[in-house]
């Protein structure tokens, strides 16, 4: 992958991966004088470091030699690279370290003062030049991630993963509660199939009707036959014969007199018949 | 300055992993309020059959009159005959109908001081 110095006045047209390092014209570097354990101690001290508006740089600390630099880059750092492009962003200080000094392309040169580079106008005898320095050198770990972060407050960020832990555990408890109450109502099944019935609606209701409709139809022959037996003789008088048919029921009976009025308050009389000479009344109803 | 993919990813997770809990709580509790009413509806059916079931006396009934009795496919056939019944048989044996038993067709006849009885009874 190709490597560039970016200077404020690089014009190439990039169109290929790049590892972009950024002249000291676009960052501010500072030794940290104070002891510092580690880099993240560095990195926390670098803020407060520069005179600078925390919420307008990146800040981060880097370690060369035995020392370790405060870095502050702006975040609203324009470069004139397509981001796709963009490999990774690094600074000349922690790539072009081993260099003393190096002739740059525009008629400047980077120096080191102090052991770190400044640019100045006009090129070095002693310099080497950029292309040169740009083949050969080994890139460090020290990436700048400016165009992947979030100017998001780390605390606000924790609040917000607290509530969506938060509901996601509730959820947990809930679906387990539930769940829970689930396998009770399933087992009631498992009771309701000890009464050998169908566990189906249609079949269930099926068979509810069945039991519906021979009930009803129990209830109404009870009623019919209530109503036969009430039917008023005098002594001497009977049922001969009596049948039930479906709907249909046939009465004869052994009087003197008719009993069309008694039965045609209740049931429809189809045919009805009167032998004198025999004393046989014989009649006919529809019992629907 | 958190790493931009670092936090969406996370925020991304958190917020698909809550989705997806709430969508099978959702799921849940739909399923418990359907397997709920759906117990419900089939006791009250079940409680109802057998209610029915129980006030059904054809069992006993046809049990009582076995020897009397020819089982046939879809319901049970008996005859009868009384000898000592009088002209109150009727009435005699309309009480023995005071059963709930779902009488099909019943043919009650009297001769002179005889009495015959058919009838037959849905299973």
């Amino acid at each position: 992958m190709k490597n560039i110095l970016y200077t404020r006045d690089f014009k190439e047209n990039i169109k290929e991966d790049v590892n972009v390092i950024l002249s000291p014209q676009y960052y501010w570097i500072k030794k940290i004088d104070i002891p510092v354990k580690n880099r993240r101690e560095a990195k926390k001290i670098a803020k407060n470091i520069f005179d600078l508006k925390q919420d307008e740089y990146y800040f981060d600390a880097v370690k060369i030699g035995n020392d370790y630099y405060a870095v502050a880059i702006r975040k609203d750092l324009n470069i004139n690279i397509d981001k796709k492009y963009i490999k990774s962003v690094r600074i000349a200080q922690t790539e072009l370290d081993e260099f003393e000094c190096i002739n740059l392309p525009n008629g400047f040169s980077l120096k080191k003062v102090e052991g770190m580079f400044f640019c100045f106008p006009g090129h070095s005898d002693n310099g080497v030049c950029l292309y040169n320095v740009l083949e050969k050198i080994s890139l460090s770990d020290y990436t700048f991630n400016i165009f992947n972060t979030l100017n998001i407050d780390v605390k606000n960020f924790i609040k917000i993963m607290t509530v969506l832990i938060f509901i996601f555990i509730s959820l947990i408890i809930r679906n387990v509660t539930y769940f829970t109450e689930n396998q009770k109502i399933l087992k009631k099944f498992e009771y309701l199939k000890s009464y050998g019935l169908p566990l189906n609606n249609y079949q269930l209701n099926a068979v509810l009707k069945d039991y519906e409709t021979k009930y009803n139809k129990i209830i109404n022959t009870k009623k019919v036959l209530s109503y036969i037996n009430r039917i008023p003789l005098r002594p001497g008088e009977y049922i001969k014969e009596f049948v039930l048919d479906k709907n249909k029921i046939t009465l004869t009976i052994h009087t003197n007199k008719k009993r069309d009025d008694f039965l045609s308050h209740k049931f429809k009389i189809i045919k009805s018949s009167f032998d004198k000479s025999h004393h046989i009344y014989k009649v006919v109803l529809d019992v629907k | 300055m958190l790493n931009k993919k670092y936090i969406i990813s996370v925020f991304v997770l958190f917020v698909l992993m809550d989705t997806v809990m709430f969508w099978h709580y959702f799921n849940l509790k739909k399923e418990i309020i359907d397997n709920f009413s759906r117990y419900q509806d089939f006791k009250t059916k079940i409680e109802k059959i057998l209610f029915y079931k129980n006030q059904l006396d054809t069992e006993k009934f046809v049990n009582k009159y076995k020897n009397l009795c020819t089982v046939e496919n879809k319901s049970y056939k008996i005859i009868i005959r009384c000898e000592k019944l009088k002209k109150d048989s009727f009435k005699k044996f309309n009480n023995l109908l005071n059963k709930n038993i779902n009488i099909t067709y019943l043919k009650v006849k009297k001769h002179n001081n005889t009495v015959s009885i058919k009838m037959e009874i849905a299973k």
